[in-house]
């Protein structure tokens, strides 16, 4: 048995935390609509929405709150952080 | 004193309340059966085996000798393995630790050293690491109850084949799967007929088979059912054989688990089994589609201690040579331009080195070969993905023997204490694991630069002085150690260095079978 990575574990946590994914939007979505659907998200979380507790992984559910919602924000705002999330979430042809 | 409602007596009721699952009728219930039917075996079996003998032996002097032993061979058997057998398949399942220390004192011919084992594997059941005794009170008092024999001198601390296992044992229920797993490789290394490991045999390796079991991982449980011995090793060997897609008959499995020891805990794994068609596996769910799919699969496995194929890692670098190639990166200049990113091009080389980051971390968790292809097509020049990663791996792999062997170049004259043995004895077989992982992917000619530069010399004092500095009490350890050092000179064509190692091996090997011999001879006495 391989011991446990714990890099490994970490690096992994950054692509499940994928904005795109936290925010459940496509890569080419402008920012007005991410900004609207973290909106959304945030007033949703705040009333206590079931729904919008979880995001789905390509490993399963993750637990959405509104510190994540915030920095998925504010990740693709910045176009650099935007362009590399971008890539990582790209469809393979 | 604690009062009736503090919480922690409740918390203890609790907690041996979970331990035993809550189903104590049933599990009395059970153990009632076990014992009965393995009693009722017994005695039919024996009753068989007399009336045949009486029926057969003419003489009738021979006869009633034969059943006067008859009658007497069972009484002294139960006699000898009774106390273990009820200390460890009724009270330790039970969670009475207390009655299962004192039960075992009751074996006939159990030393002290024995009985000083069984509790720390009793300890080491619950997680606790061996350790060697703590230092003793000195005073009059403490004189005077030792000359009533009622406060003994504590045993030297022994590393040998027992503390291995019971160490094992404990990194297993500490959740420190790899480096138990390395503890039991030392049982591979170790010649047969030094290990001495009696009763603990059958006991620990099926412990440690069941907790293997319990995660999943059936080939560790194949390698420890093969190490150890007994009837629930056969059930163990059986069940792992049919969930790694092996054909296993289906009267063989329930014949392994009606004989079987535990079986209410077995009956969950023997009717899984059974659902599982032959040939098929148990496999993770997982996503195998697309590129950034399986690159975070391998992340997954690697973060979660499951093996990888080190193939596997080299197709993903090459699979990531392609997407990084100039028009795919046309994309991402396009998309940058687009969003107002500044610069794409440092931006894009940013995540090429984030990627190869993760495929390093990847090839480190990952086992088996590097591919052909990748070793024969190197080129200094113009690096390809899959040779940027070798060369990391190749590094890394140099770095990682350096960082363990930082742990063995201790300065000439200091001793390694009695309390960090253990850990000096896990220091060496990751160093051990190392250098064969090293070897097996950077070949001969590397691994003999590195002997002779570092390892040699830094290997061989450190086992040396380990054993001037504790003598007996490290000879198992030293023994494999100095084995390993004559497999490696040999290897390596160090004529000098073998000759002189096997010589310190067979001194190690002396020394243990002189305690063995003189320690059973003690027993025989005092029995």
């Amino acid at each position: 048995m391989a011991e446990k990575s714990t890099k490994a574990a970490n690096f992994l946590a950054l692509h499940l935390a994928n904005p795109f994914l936290v925010l459940d939007l496509p890569p080419d979505s402008p920012p007005a609509a991410v900004e609207r659907k973290g909106g959304l998200l945030l007033s949703l979380l705040a009333v206590g929405a079931g729904e919008a507790s979880h995001y789905q992984t390509p490993f399963g559910p993750r637990k959405r709150t509104p510190e994540t919602v915030r920095d998925a924000m504010a990740e693709l705002r910045d176009p650099q952080r935007r362009l590399i999330h971008e890539w990582w979430v790209l469809d393979e042809e | 004193m604690r009062s009736k409602s503090s919480p922690a007596p409740a918390r203890r009721a609790a907690q041996r309340k979970a331990e035993i699952n809550g189903e104590m009728p049933w599990r009395l219930l059970l153990v009632y059966f076990s014992m009965v039917t393995e009693y009722v075996i017994f005695v039919v079996l024996w009753t068989i085996d007399l009336l045949y003998a009486h029926l057969s032996i003419k003489p009738e002097w021979l006869d009633q000798s034969i059943v006067i032993a008859g009658a007497a061979i069972p009484v002294f058997l139960t006699h000898v393995w009774f106390c273990p057998w009820l200390a460890w398949r009724i009270c330790r399942p039970l969670g009475l630790f207390f009655f299962a220390r004192r039960l075992y004192r009751f074996t006939p011919g159990a030393s002290r050293r024995d009985i000083e084992n069984f509790e720390a594997l009793l300890r080491a059941l619950r997680g606790v690491v061996p350790a060697p005794p703590p230092p003793m009170k000195k005073g009059p008092g403490i004189k005077r109850l030792r000359f009533l024999l009622v406060n003994k001198k504590p045993l030297p601390f022994l590393v040998d084949a027992k503390t291995t296992l019971m160490l094992a044992l404990s990194r297993e229920v500490l959740g420190d799967y790899a480096l138990a797993e390395r503890l039991l490789q030392t049982f591979e290394l170790c010649p047969p007929g030094l290990k001495a490991l009696g009763i603990f045999r059958p006991f620990v390796f099926e412990e440690l088979a069941w907790h293997a079991a319990k995660r999943g991982d059936w080939n560790a449980v194949l390698r420890r059912a093969r190490m150890g011995s007994g009837r629930g090793m056969l059930l163990m060997r059986l069940l792992a054989e049919k969930h790694l897609g092996r054909r296993v008959h289906r009267a063989a499995l329930w014949f392994a688990f009606l004989i079987s020891p535990s079986r209410r805990r077995a009956v969950r794994l023997v009717s899984d089994a059974e659902k599982l068609a032959p040939g098929e596996f148990i496999q993770r769910p997982g996503c195998r589609e697309g590129l950034r799919l399986t690159h975070m699969l391998l992340l997954s496995k690697a973060s979660e201690g499951i093996s990888i194929d080190l193939g596997e890692v080299f197709r993903l670098a090459e699979a990531w040579d392609h997407e990084f190639a100039v028009r795919k990166q046309e994309n991402l200049l396009r998309r940058g331009m687009e969003i107002g990113a500044r610069d794409v091009l440092g931006l894009a080389r940013r995540i090429e080195e984030n990627v190869l980051d993760e495929l390093e971390e990847m090839a480190a968790a990952a086992e088996g070969e590097i591919p052909r292809e990748v070793l024969a097509g190197r080129d200094e020049d113009e690096a390809s993905y899959e040779e940027r990663l070798f060369s990391r791996l190749r590094n890394r792999l140099y770095r990682d023997v350096d960082a363990l062997l930082d742990l063995f170049r201790v300065e000439s004259g200091e001793k390694v204490e009695e309390g960090n043995l253990l850990e000096h004895w896990e220091n060496w077989l990751s160093l051990c694991e190392s250098v064969s992982r090293f070897h097996r992917l950077l070949g001969k000619d590397e691994l003999s630069m590195l002997w002779y530069g570092t390892l040699r010399n830094a290997v061989w004092n450190s086992i040396t002085r380990i054993f001037n500095d504790h003598g007996y009490r490290v000879a198992f350890i030293s023994m494999i150690m100095f084995n390993w050092v004559t497999e490696m000179c040999r290897l390596l064509g160090d004529e000098e260095g073998a000759t002189v190692n096997r010589n310190n091996t067979k001194l190690c090997r002396d020394e243990l079978l002189v305690k063995q011999r003189v320690r059973k001879q003690i027993s025989k006495w005092a029995a």
